[in-house]
């Protein structure tokens, strides 16, 4: 009854009309009406018909493949709205190697399983995909469509000579080869792939520069793995590459939380190949994500908060301090090696060390802020009320034992619970909580959990 | 066991199971994430032939965040304080979601073996261990109470007097 359903709803897709174009190398478009069931043939037949171009003139190509007359649509992965090339002349067909776009793709969404010998087929196996992030039209997370071009002048006139075997070939520029069609440049030139979004039509609501970038961490789980971390079977896994290849992976669920978490206690590390990035939960040493846009499945609100904590982190390794000033946290490089900054949004000027705002001789006997009431001064509204906030936040940090600044960075520090080792978020100090110093054997021995051991 | 993730239960079940040599994990009765753990001193070590009681409860946030161990049974390690809270890096910064239940107490058990005096937490066993290593595995041995250091200190020093005594 279920498989006479499937059969039903197979026969359905197929009988369903879309639109097909096809493009010429004057770059005159067709829009031919095809099912899924149709074969190149067929719609050769219709474009030269519209058009009046000998049939045995030209041939198509799809993704980087020459198409073979017999080819049907459906098993070439060609879905509404794709666009066919149409070239003069070509090559025979049988001379091209069979590279289907379409077996390139399952095989870029699957979990490359050296260690699984027999792997099991379950029923999502047929429906693996790979995944992009569709930053333009659906912006979230959508399966994916991989095309081909030249790389050296851009057109889609282009067929491979070799099959990418993984990601590597995909994502590393210069590494295929392929023929050019394009009449000014033509021949034997570097294949350089690109991605599109299958949650949308092209050229849909106007937006005409719709690539996308491929995660190519999110993979089908088509050898039915367990999540490490919640032990569940999920259908789509985050697989890191570990050692050079598909290593340790968790469930899309887990990494969101695990990401999150690591985001939010500040443990990403900066790093000059990777970026601001994690390594995987086991902590393979080489396994840094490095496509940051895997971080945009995070959310908006962690997404940008990754980006600033990024950023922040970049400029304090580099040596550049953030405004302490409420609301701002602008980042700057000051040149001049005194203590004295100001801030060129906010014109705040603050002691480098203490964070405080500016004053002469040691950090630690800096005066308090003076009122400026009876002064004769303007004061600007927003100024005050921030001020007033700052004052309001200040008397709070003061006010509460368990809120201290790091001895080295001057950061407020929150202590929620533990041991009295501390380690600075910001500045990865290592420091007593009671003492305020380095942390050491000292403070081991007498008070490491804040009484006498 | 209502509302428990299926990660603790499959541990659970795990540890009951197919359990490792030398550890003993029983979830408790009234709470699931709550275990009463056994493990045995591990060979070759000072602790060879002691059983040791630990307890070990899983937070809500766990796998995320790390278990609480705990050693009920006193012990002389220099890792191990007299409350019997452990100094272990997988414990505190170093967790990561992908360590087990299994792991953590394997982790213990190997601290057992293989002391960490640079990194210690009761700083007289670790001076003990450093300067003479016999002493602090004899000690071990016989006592696992602190009161027991003090008493083969004791000891070994009326030994020590007594074969100063034989030469002289």
């Amino acid at each position: 009854m279920v498989r006479g359903v499937a059969i039903f709803k197979m026969a359905a897709r197929q009988a369903v009309l879309f639109d097909v174009s096809v493009r010429d190398s004057a770059g005159r478009t067709q829009i031919i009406p095809v099912r899924a069931s149709t074969s190149v043939s067929d719609i050769k037949r219709s474009f030269s018909e519209k058009t009046g171009v000998p049939l045995n003139s030209y041939q198509l190509v799809f993704a980087g493949r020459q198409l073979s007359d017999a080819d049907t649509l459906q098993a070439l992965g060609v879905q509404s709205h794709s666009t066919l090339f149409c070239i003069r002349g070509g090559v025979k067909v049988e001379a091209v190697p069979d590279i289907s776009v379409k077996a390139v793709e399952d095989k870029l969404g699957k979990i490359a399983t050296d260690d699984i010998e027999d792997p099991p087929s379950s029923p999502s196996a047929a429906n693996n995909r790979f995944y992009v992030y569709c930053k333009s039209v659906c912006k979230e997370m959508k399966p994916g469509k991989l095309r081909v071009r030249c790389a050296s002048c851009k057109d889609d006139r282009f067929t491979l000579t070799t099959e990418p075997q993984g990601w590597s070939d995909v994502l590393e520029k210069q590494k295929l080869r392929g023929r050019c069609y394009n009449d000014k440049c033509g021949g034997d030139k570097f294949a350089e792939f690109y991605f599109k979004c299958a949650g949308h039509t092209s050229g849909a609501a106007g937006v005409r520069d719709d690539e996308c970038v491929a995660l190519h961490m999110i993979r089908t789980n088509t050898v039915d793995i367990e999540c490490p971390l919640c032990a569940d079977e999920k259908d789509i896994m985050v697989v890191f590459t570990c050692d050079g290849k598909d290593g340790h992976c968790l469930c899309l669920d887990c990494f969101k939380d695990f990401a999150r978490l690591a985001l939010t206690e500040r443990r990403f590390i900066e790093n000059a190949q990777s970026g601001y990035s994690i390594q995987c939960p086991n902590r393979c040493p080489d396994s840094f994500i490095t496509e940051i846009h895997h971080f945009r499945l995070l959310g908006d609100e962690l997404y940008e908060r990754y980006q600033r904590f990024g950023t922040e982190e970049c400029l304090l390794q580099m040596g550049g301090v953030l405004c302490p000033q409420v609301g701002c946290g602008m980042g700057m490089l000051p040149e001049d090696p005194g203590n004295r900054v100001t801030c060129p949004t906010c014109r705040h000027t603050f002691c480098r060390n203490c964070k405080n705002p500016y004053h002469r001789g040691n950090c630690d006997a800096a005066p308090p802020i003076q009122a400026l009431a009876g002064t004769g001064q303007q004061i600007d509204g927003e100024r005050l009320r921030r001020s007033r906030w700052d004052e309001a936040s200040d008397a709070f940090i003061r006010s509460n034992a368990s809120i201290k600044p790091c001895p080295r960075c001057h950061v407020n520090i929150e202590k929620n619970g533990g041991c009295m080792h501390m380690t600075c978020s910001k500045c990865r100090f290592n420091f007593c909580w009671i003492c305020l110093i380095e942390w050491g054997r000292r403070c081991q021995d007498n008070h490491w959990f804040g009484e006498r051991n | 066991m209502a509302g428990l993730p299926k990660r603790i239960l499959k541990e659970t079940q795990r540890l009951l199971t197919d359990p490792v040599q030398g550890i003993n994990a029983t979830p408790d009765e009234q709470n699931a994430r709550y275990f009463h753990v056994v493990v045995a001193g591990p060979k070759d070590s000072p602790f060879e032939g002691g059983t040791f009681k630990l307890e070990l409860f899983l937070p809500e946030e766990y796998p995320m965040a790390p278990p609480k161990v705990r050693f009920m049974t006193k012990i002389y390690h220099p890792n191990i304080d007299k409350l019997g809270r452990i100094c272990l890096d997988i414990l505190k910064d170093k967790w990561s979601p992908a360590l087990q239940i299994r792991t953590v107490l394997l982790s213990i058990q190997a601290l057992l073996s293989a002391p960490n005096p640079d990194d210690p937490l009761a700083n007289d066993v670790a001076d003990a261990w450093k300067t003479n290593e016999h002493l602090a595995i004899q000690t071990g041995e016989e006592s696992f109470l602190y009161m027991y250091f003090i008493f083969t200190s004791l000891l070994y020093f009326t030994r020590f007097c007594l074969l100063f005594n034989n030469f002289s």
